[in-house]
């Protein structure tokens, strides 16, 4: 029954990704036409554009929310394809703890580096 | 679950293609999976290289230099890519997996008509929205040069 | 009208050998099928050529191989509906081979019964017969058209890569109960059912809907069986029934009694 409560919250997760990651993209790669449209735009990967998103709170959460969400749903999505190639409950529960180790230290990495910048340039 | 000596024999990844005799949905899936398994790789290099913004604008505007390349950016435009299809495939499969859009249970008649059929709107109109990012992505990529 | 040949090209196997590829030229009029085409290899030109059949007509379930690719069933698959020249027979895949075309259905079965595919009865036992709404009937008649062929099993890309996956014979005979108003098993169902290598798996590829032999439609199944999973989980199951007692109603008057017993119970 756990397996379900997991699946199901990948479910949840990727559709609050889909709303994070939309936006997140748009800026990123359809900053063409975002610069067409919007009288002051910045561009998206420069030091300004940078200091601009990194600092406004809302989004260096929505930053955060959308790194635990997309390391979930990526390493579960990992995990269950890995275990379906290797056989066998002991490898099984190795791949699943690599899978969580590497999602938590991803994690750690990102989210010091996001809410750090918001400190330092804030 | 009671697992019995005699196992299931796999036939393999490559029955993932199905000798090119899956349907339309089969191929989704392959795609699916692959299109998760290569954001999840970019998502893994994208946490490092995002966290040397940490270290200043010099060390920042440096790397961002190094990665104006057009190699990169098709590259990039690639993960776009597979963000547009996982994004809004993985959307018809949440519709999909709760039971909405297949149609109710119901008296198979020949020739049977099930939940394949029920669904293919949703599946062709997702598509659609896929080639739509797809295309904005690429025009954005090719013709304004960002 | 005269017959045509067509080629069936066997993949043979014998345990302990390397499996290879066997032709067969077979006289094919209209209306042949592929089960009658391998009938008549057997009696003409090869009586070593193994496969499983029983009723000839789609409702045993014997017969699943692969044929040109495709799962289904040789004695519902007309030769010349498929191809004018060749065709070529495969044991179902995803499953071990005993010989030739015969596959072991023992792990399918297996799973089938690891989610206990029969009624588990509940609040509603005794000695009331257990009535059921058209409505509840509907619920899961379709999904217990399943002759258990196997063809869902090798068509299923995920059991490619996974061989403990439950796959979509057993989820849709989960369901089937599930569904059922007679039933209560729904609880001791879910525990398999919340295993590693069952729903979470199945990303609506729909290849067992594609050749079901019957119209069962399992990937509808199993999406209707993640539903009611999702729902369990949040607490918003109902269950199917219960059954609908109302009132046993007067007997008609103008309906004449039923005769005797002619065998006078003990």
């Amino acid at each position: 029954m756990r397996e379900t409560k997991y699946w199901a919250l990948n479910l949840l997760a990727g559709l609050l990704i889909l709303v994070l990651l939309a936006q997140h993209m748009a800026v990123m790669q359809l900053d063409g036409w975002l610069e067409k449209w919007l009288a002051d735009w910045i561009p998206p990967l420069s030091w300004p554009g940078l200091v601009e998103r990194g600092t406004n709170l809302i989004q260096m959460v929505s930053y955060v929310l959308l790194l635990g969400l997309g390391l979930f749903h990526g390493f579960y999505g990992l995990n269950k394809i890995l275990a379906e190639f290797i056989q066998g409950d002991q490898k099984r529960r190795i791949i699943r703890l690599g899978c969580t180790v590497m999602g938590i230290l991803l994690f750690v990495v990102g989210t010091t580096v996001t809410v750090g910048f918001y400190l330092v340039n804030g | 679950m009671a697992v019995s000596e005699k196992t299931m024999r796999p036939s393999g990844i490559l029955r993932w293609l199905g000798g090119g005799r899956r349907g339309l949905e089969g191929y989704l899936y392959v795609i699916h999976r692959i299109s998760g398994l290569a954001l999840l790789m970019f998502l893994m290099m994208h946490v490092f290289f995002t966290g040397v913004r940490l270290l200043g604008e010099e060390a920042w505007s440096g790397l961002m230099e190094m990665a104006n390349n057009p190699v990169l950016h098709f590259l990039e435009y690639l993960v776009y890519v597979a963000f547009a299809f996982h994004a809004v495939n993985g959307l018809r499969l949440i519709i999909i997996e709760l039971a909405f859009g297949i149609g109710p249970p119901d008296e198979p008649v020949y020739p049977y008509k099930g939940s394949i059929h029920k669904q293919r709107p949703l599946m062709l109109i997702a598509m659609v929205i896929v080639g739509i990012l797809i295309f904005a992505g690429g025009f954005d990529l090719v013709a304004m040069g960002h | 009208m005269t017959d045509q040949t067509v080629t069936f090209r066997v993949r043979r196997h014998q345990p302990g050998q390397e499996d290879a590829w066997q032709e067969y030229p077979v006289a094919v009029h209209p209306g042949m099928t592929v089960l009658d085409g391998l009938q008549q290899i057997k009696e003409q030109q090869d009586s070593s050529l193994a496969w499983r059949h029983s009723c000839r007509m789609g409702i045993c379930g014997s017969c699943g191989m692969v044929i040109n690719g495709q799962p289904g069933l040789a004695c519902n698959t007309q030769v010349l509906d498929i191809s004018d020249r060749r065709i070529s027979l495969e044991p179902l895949s995803n499953f071990p081979v005993a010989r030739d075309l015969v596959p072991d259905l023992e792990p399918m079965f297996d799973k089938h019964r690891s989610i206990k595919p029969f009624l588990i009865a509940g609040q509603q036992d005794g000695d009331e017969p257990l009535r059921q709404s058209p409505r509840q009937l509907t619920d899961y008649l379709q999904f217990s058209y399943c002759i258990k062929c196997g063809a869902c099993m090798a068509a299923c890309p995920t059991l490619a890569s996974d061989a403990d996956f439950l796959g979509p014979m057993p989820l849709t005979a989960a369901h089937r109960y599930n569904r059922d108003s007679r039933d209560d098993g729904f609880d001791q169902r879910k525990q398999s059912l919340g295993d590693h290598h069952s729903i979470s798996h199945c990303h609506y590829a729909a290849e067992c809907s594609k050749v079901c032999p019957k119209g069962v439609d399992p990937a509808k199944a199993i999406q209707y069986l993640k539903r009611d999973l999702v729902l369990d989980l949040v607490g918003l199951r109902r269950r199917p029934g219960p059954v609908p007692q109302g009132s046993p109603g007067t007997p008609r008057d103008d309906i004449p009694k039923a005769p005797e017993f002619t065998v006078k119970k003990p």
